[in-house]
């Protein structure tokens, strides 16, 4: 009968198992940070770790945020999103335009001292187009490249089968160190997770779904960046998000609409900046159009349904004017914008004369539109636990249902969404596009060989084809210009997709930065960004010593 | 005894196939694929198809759902559990590296319930009906209803925002490294704090129920009546005799409290930015990502098994009333 206590684990003494939680909290790795110079640190939240380091089958953004810290690449753009040099001094197109030289930028060295050359950038495009590396997203951005001669360790020159016009922003891909990875396995290489790169800084750690520290390259061969460190914190809770940007434990936040404002109107706002910015996240719905739901199939259902959706109203009062009506695929700043082409306006007798004439008319006992004896009732098809996503299908639910029109909504997990929608197995679904800088991109949502495929609407319409096979073998930009303002139109006709807003983030920076600007890509995905960056010495926060200055 | 060993042991076999069989039936069956990640959620971008093809072909998702288990079989029963679509480093790496995050925030929580609510529950039991039992059982019930995730942000509010007592998220600060070891340990005990309150105060309704029935039980035992009848005081009678015999059944809860210690919280690791088990989970079944999902599934499965097989047989150690003989016990 005699037990002793010892005998019941949940009773042992209780020392023991603090010595055990003591013993475990050393043996989480502790953080090193040695220290660097003054100069301030940045720290930046992201709510998940990227996948990998490795620039070149890296996808995700927070990935591609590191890699233009990391690693450089030929050619960037800055804010006005314009072409600027970066390890390409400059550039030349031949007569026939089909090849590209590049002057490579003179010593250059990598992190770890060794010259970087031509045969860098030939590596980097073998191996992107090397299905064993898997560069899914890269690949097909170099498809349209013969070869690439290295003539001297200064020049690249790059020969395409074809004129292609995107080309040259292809060159936009971080360059890999040749002398790491030419002898290991890409699977399994440790430097996957540790990049070297020519760029301003400097990989230094990375804790799994904790932080990745970079620090100031001192033997950049650009203009070397004031902020000392840069450190990514994970967080990937919103609310988290927003205590921590109040606490200062970061210096910066895309935060939601409601709490923008709230941070403008409390006492310590001067401890922020805040800043709106137009993104080129496009929001839209997609309207089936292989017969899924016949209606969709006609354009002018399309349009009635476009003239329905009163957009100003939703972004003002819900998204607190958090965004732009979306007139075309090409906002400013790109090629193909039209300023004249003007939104299809909040229209809901023009769209109900266009849907009775289409055949669709109320019944009035049942309050629905009829053709031939089928209701006007469909699905859209949403991902679940997005904010803008919830509110809009609701937003659109009550403006279809006074047109007579039903629709009900599906929510479905994101990743059951992409796959579902990429089946075609949707009749209508809201989706937002990142748009590319290139107007090239609209070749892959709307030209017919890519039903099926990323033209999910199945969109055939051959003057638009040609004008997307035009414009990709164009190189002169007021020419290309004018194509892709042709293709606008027919779009606006057409109406495939409804094209909704340009989203504006609202978004909040410590005050102690200064030359802070903003561009459609945000605070950090063109150049120079953040290298610009510089807090004056009085306001600094981190030492070099990390210790807080009293604040 | 041996032979009741042998046979729960071989039991475990089909129970663990059978386990992973069905997760495995779950995954695969339900919509979204791993090549969704791939592509990438809002990308206009081309996707090249034959790549995402080589990638299903390379990781067999082309082939019928029957071969691709055997195939994840073939290879878990050699331990290998194979490597992360996501970056393709080992799962066991990835497990290890998030293990002792969940180890440490689980084992607190589970050693503060019990250190709170055995001495509850027991002294509920002593003052049965009167006051201090009921406004105990009120207030824990009280506890229990609340959802952990708004008594998260409740106290990240309260305790890290307005008062500054404690960090907000995180296991430790960013400038950690320069504290020296002393303060570096109690960094990360205070970071440890608000996301360890939150996984224990809504265990304690239950076990405090537990050891309250526990202790009553044993009171209305012979033995304690034989005790008294000795002449033994009641303190004695109550602390030597009563209270450790009311803790056998605790036992069987070891069973649940295993599998309880590596599973990680997803709600809480999210709000507290912990980078333990439980997000690394969360992650997987977004991006699909089969050969962590699997891992994850099957270490837990074990450790389930492992822990119910262990609560009985410590049951039968601790209580020679308990045997697992075959035939009548005496």
């Amino acid at each position: 009968m005699a037990s002793s206590p010892s005998r019941f684990p949940a009773f042992s003494p209780a020392s023991l198992g603090w010595i055990v939680i003591l013993a475990a909290a050393l043996h989480c790795a502790p953080v090193d940070h040695p220290s660097g110079n003054d100069g301030d640190w940045l720290v930046i939240p992201i709510p998940k770790d990227p996948g990998s380091l490795n620039f070149i089958i890296a996808r995700d953004r927070m990935s591609k945020q590191v890699a233009r810290l990391v690693a450089d690449s030929l050619v960037d753009h800055n804010e006005k999103l314009e072409m600027v040099p970066r390890l390409a001094a400059s550039w030349e197109v031949s007569g026939d335009q089909k090849t590209i030289t590049f002057h490579l930028r003179k010593g250059v060295r990598w992190h770890d001292g060794v010259p970087f050359t031509a045969d860098d950038v030939r590596f980097t495009y073998e191996k992107i187009i090397d299905p064993a590396w898997g560069a899914v997203s890269k690949v097909s951005q170099f498809k349209e490249v013969k070869r690439i001669e290295t003539p001297d360790p200064l020049t690249v020159r790059v020969v395409y089968r074809n004129r292609y016009a995107p080309g040259l922003l292809a060159w936009e891909t971080p360059i890999i160190p040749r002398h790491i990875f030419e002898n290991e396995e890409i699977g399994t290489s440790p430097h996957n997770r540790s990049p070297i790169g020519t760029g301003p800084y400097r990989f230094q750690s990375w804790e799994t779904a904790q932080e990745i520290v970079l620090v100031a390259n001192p033997d950049y061969w650009g203009v070397l960046p004031d902020i000392q460190r840069i450190v990514f914190k994970v967080i990937p809770s919103k609310n988290t998000l927003y205590r921590s940007l109040l606490a200062g434990e970061v210096d910066l936040a895309t935060l939601r609409p409601e709490d923008w404002i709230e941070l403008g109107k409390r006492p310590d706002a001067g401890r922020f900046r805040l800043l709106k910015y137009s993104t080129l996240q496009l929001a839209h719905v997609a309207w089936n159009g292989d017969g899924s739901f016949p209606a969709f199939s006609d354009p002018r259902i399309r349009r009635a349904m476009t003239l329905l959706i009163d957009r100003r109203t939703y972004l003002e009062k819900v998204r607190l004017g958090f965004g732009e009506v979306a007139s075309s695929l090409f906002p400013a700043n790109m090629l193909g914008h039209d300023p004249d082409l003007a939104p299809l306006p909040f229209d809901p007798e023009e769209a109900e004369t266009l849907l009775d004439e289409s055949g669709w008319r109320v019944d009035p006992d049942r309050g629905l539109r009829i053709k031939d004896g089928t209701p006007f009732r469909f699905r859209l098809t949403t991902v679940s636990g997005i904010e803008w996503q919830e509110t809009f299908a609701a937003f659109l639910q009550e403006s279809f249902r006074k047109a007579g029109i039903r629709m009900e909504i599906r929510k479905l997990e994101w990743n059951s969404f992409l796959s579902t929608r990429g089946r075609g197995q949707y009749q209508a679904a809201l989706g937002i596009w990142t748009l590319d800088l290139d107007p090239d991109g609209a070749y892959q949502v709307l030209h017919s060989s890519m039903v099926p495929g990323s033209n999910i609407v199945s969109y055939r319409n051959p003057e638009v084809d040609r004008l997307l096979e035009k414009g990709r073998r164009e190189l002169k930009s007021s020419d290309r210009d004018r194509i892709y303002r042709e293709i606008g139109l027919l779009l606006a006709a057409d109406q495939p997709y409804t094209l909704l807003f340009f989203f504006a983030a609202p978004l909040a920076i410590d005050s102690r930065f200064e030359n802070v600007k903003v561009s459609p890509l945000g605070l950090f995905l063109w150049y120079p960004a953040n290298l610009d960056w510089r807090v004056p010495e009085q306001k600094q926060k981190y030492g070099s010593t990390g210790i807080i200055h009293g604040r | 005894m041996r032979s009741y060993l042998l046979r729960r042991l071989l039991l475990l076999v089909p129970t663990l196939l059978g386990i992973t069989l069905v997760t495995f039936l779950l995954m695969v069956l339900s919509p979204g694929s791993p090549t969704e990640i791939l592509r990438g959620p809002d990308s206009m971008s081309a996707i090249d198809e034959e790549l995402l093809n080589r990638f299903r072909a390379e990781h067999h998702l082309d082939q019928p759902v029957w071969r691709q288990y055997v195939h994840w079989l073939g290879k878990s029963v050699r331990l290998d559990f194979g490597r992360s679509f996501r970056d393709n480093r080992e799962v066991w790496r990835l497990i290890r590296e998030r293990l002792p995050y969940t180890l440490i925030l689980n084992f607190n929580a589970l050693v503060l319930m019990f250190l709170l609510s055995l001495p509850l529950g027991w002294l509920s039991a002593l003052w049965r009906g009167r006051w201090f039992d009921r406004s105990t059982a009120t207030v824990l019930y009280l506890l229990y209803c609340l959802p952990n995730f708004a008594v998260a942000l409740i106290l990240q509010i309260l305790l890290a925002s307005h008062w500054h007592l404690l960090p907000l998220h995180g296991t430790s600060s960013t400038f950690a490294g320069d504290m020296g070891s002393i303060g570096l340990l109690g960094d990360r005990i205070r970071h440890l704090l608000l996301p360890t309150i939150c996984l224990t105060y809504g265990g304690l309704a239950y076990l405090t129920r537990f050891a309250r029935a526990g202790l009553l039980d044993s009171i209305q035992q012979d033995y304690v009546t034989v005790a008294r009848a000795k002449g033994l005081s009641h303190r004695v009678v109550l602390l030597k005799h009563a209270t450790r015999n009311s803790l056998i059944p605790l036992l069987t809860l070891i069973g649940m409290l295993i599998p309880a210690l590596i599973g990680g919280s997803v709600i809480i690791e999210r709000i507290f930015s912990w980078p333990g088990i439980g997000r690394l989970f969360f992650t997987a079944v977004e991006g699909r990502d089969y050969p962590v999902i699997m891992g994850l599934t099957t270490m837990s499965a074990l450790l389930s098994l492992g822990g119910i097989l262990a609560s009985d047989l410590l049951y039968a150690w601790a209580d020679p009333r308990v045997t697992y003989r075959r035939g009548i016990s005496p």
